[in-house]
């Protein structure tokens, strides 16, 4: 079992339904990786689909395919291989992107940020205004009821 | 005499691993103290189990929902903390009744610490930086570990369980045997 697997199958497509694709609220996605080297790869390759404008596409297939913890499945390889099942995407920018690890430092930022932002594990949710006030905090899978709770109080205050 | 066959037919007949928990089993939780003990463990483990398994949440609203991915993991918790109350609820028994009897502790212990442990760590990707941080690569291996092979470290949880309901079920239909025996030793 795997929550952020259960997040992106169950819960982040109702939230995208009914808050993203609507215009109520945004996502932003941030890396915080922890679990051993190949979530670092994972990370970079998603960043590196995001050049291209095809993050999300990326995230989806990421989380389709997604193999049992360490065990090799989101190893360098592994990314190039996902990367070729995204329509548009120019695997010869991908791979040259991914093999230069230019998203090292930056999926460390996002780390260092999630670290002092005091979370502990993933997935985590910071929900705020628009103007980064009210900030709400849900760590783990939670269910939609619970964002929609949160997402809510936020558009209603 | 025919008194006498039926009660020895049915010691042997507890003897039968079924026969033995079914027997004990019935003799336990006819007292209605003993239901209230097991029901009371199952639903604090339950609960525990549940927000581990993050299927429970508290806050912001009291919500329980089950995706696909979970069913197999909730229904082998769910067997787990009904039997861990019935186990708990015979060794109380035991404890208060059979002052010549030994709890299976070793059993009780093993299975219920398997069953929390296994629990515990459906939650251990969500520590993944704290366990790193406190435990280096061990707690992230630890964490692997336990989190793929969480399905057959619960199965075999239940299975110790199971022997530890046994092992307390054949304890308590033994003694009744001995009783018994010495009960027909008296009166001769």
């Amino acid at each position: 079992m795997q929550f952020c697997d259960r997040f992106a199958k169950v819960t982040e497509p109702k939230i995208n339904a009914t808050y993203i694709q609507t215009g109520k609220a945004n996502m932003i996605f941030k890396n915080f990786v922890t679990h051993g080297p190949d979530s670092i790869t994972a990370a970079m390759a998603a960043q590196c689909a995001n050049d291209q404008g095809k993050f999300w596409n990326f995230y989806q297939i990421l989380y389709k395919n997604q193999g049992s913890e360490n065990s090799g499945w989101a190893n360098t390889y592994g990314m190039k291989k996902f990367a070729l099942q995204i329509p548009g995407l120019d695997i010869q920018k991908f791979n040259s992107c991914l093999d230069s690890s230019k998203y090292k430092l930056f999926v460390n930022k996002d780390n260092t940020l999630a670290i002092s932002s005091g979370f502990q594990g993933t997935p985590s949710f910071v929900i705020e205004r628009k103007d980064g006030s009210s900030r709400e905090t849900l760590l783990g899978a939670y269910p939609f009821p619970s964002f929609q709770a949160v997402i809510d109080k936020k558009l209603n205050e | 005499m025919k008194r006498e066959n039926k009660i020895t037919s049915l010691l042997k007949s507890g003897l039968r691993p079924h026969l033995t928990i079914s027997t004990s089993t019935r003799m336990v939780f006819s007292n209605w103290h003993y239901v209230v003990i097991a029901g009371v463990i199952s639903t604090i483990f339950w609960i525990i189990f549940s927000v581990f398994d993050q299927l429970l949440f508290f806050t912001p609203v009291l919500v329980f929902y089950l995706p696909d991915d979970a069913v197999t993991g909730f229904i082998l918790s769910t067997i787990t903390t009904v039997l861990l109350g019935i186990v708990v609820g015979m060794n109380v028994y035991v404890l208060r009744h059979s002052k010549g009897l030994k709890i299976n502790i070793k059993s009780l212990f093993s299975g219920s610490t398997l069953s929390v442990l296994s629990s515990t760590c459906a939650s251990c990707s969500s520590l993944g930086s704290l366990l790193v941080s406190t435990f280096g690569g061990i707690g992230v291996t630890a964490s692997a570990f336990l989190t793929n092979y969480q399905t057959p470290l619960r199965i075999f949880s239940i299975a110790l369980l199971i022997w530890a309901l046994y092992s307390i079920s054949n304890k308590l239909s033994k003694s009744c045997i001995l009783d018994y025996k010495v009960d027909n030793q008296k009166q001769g």
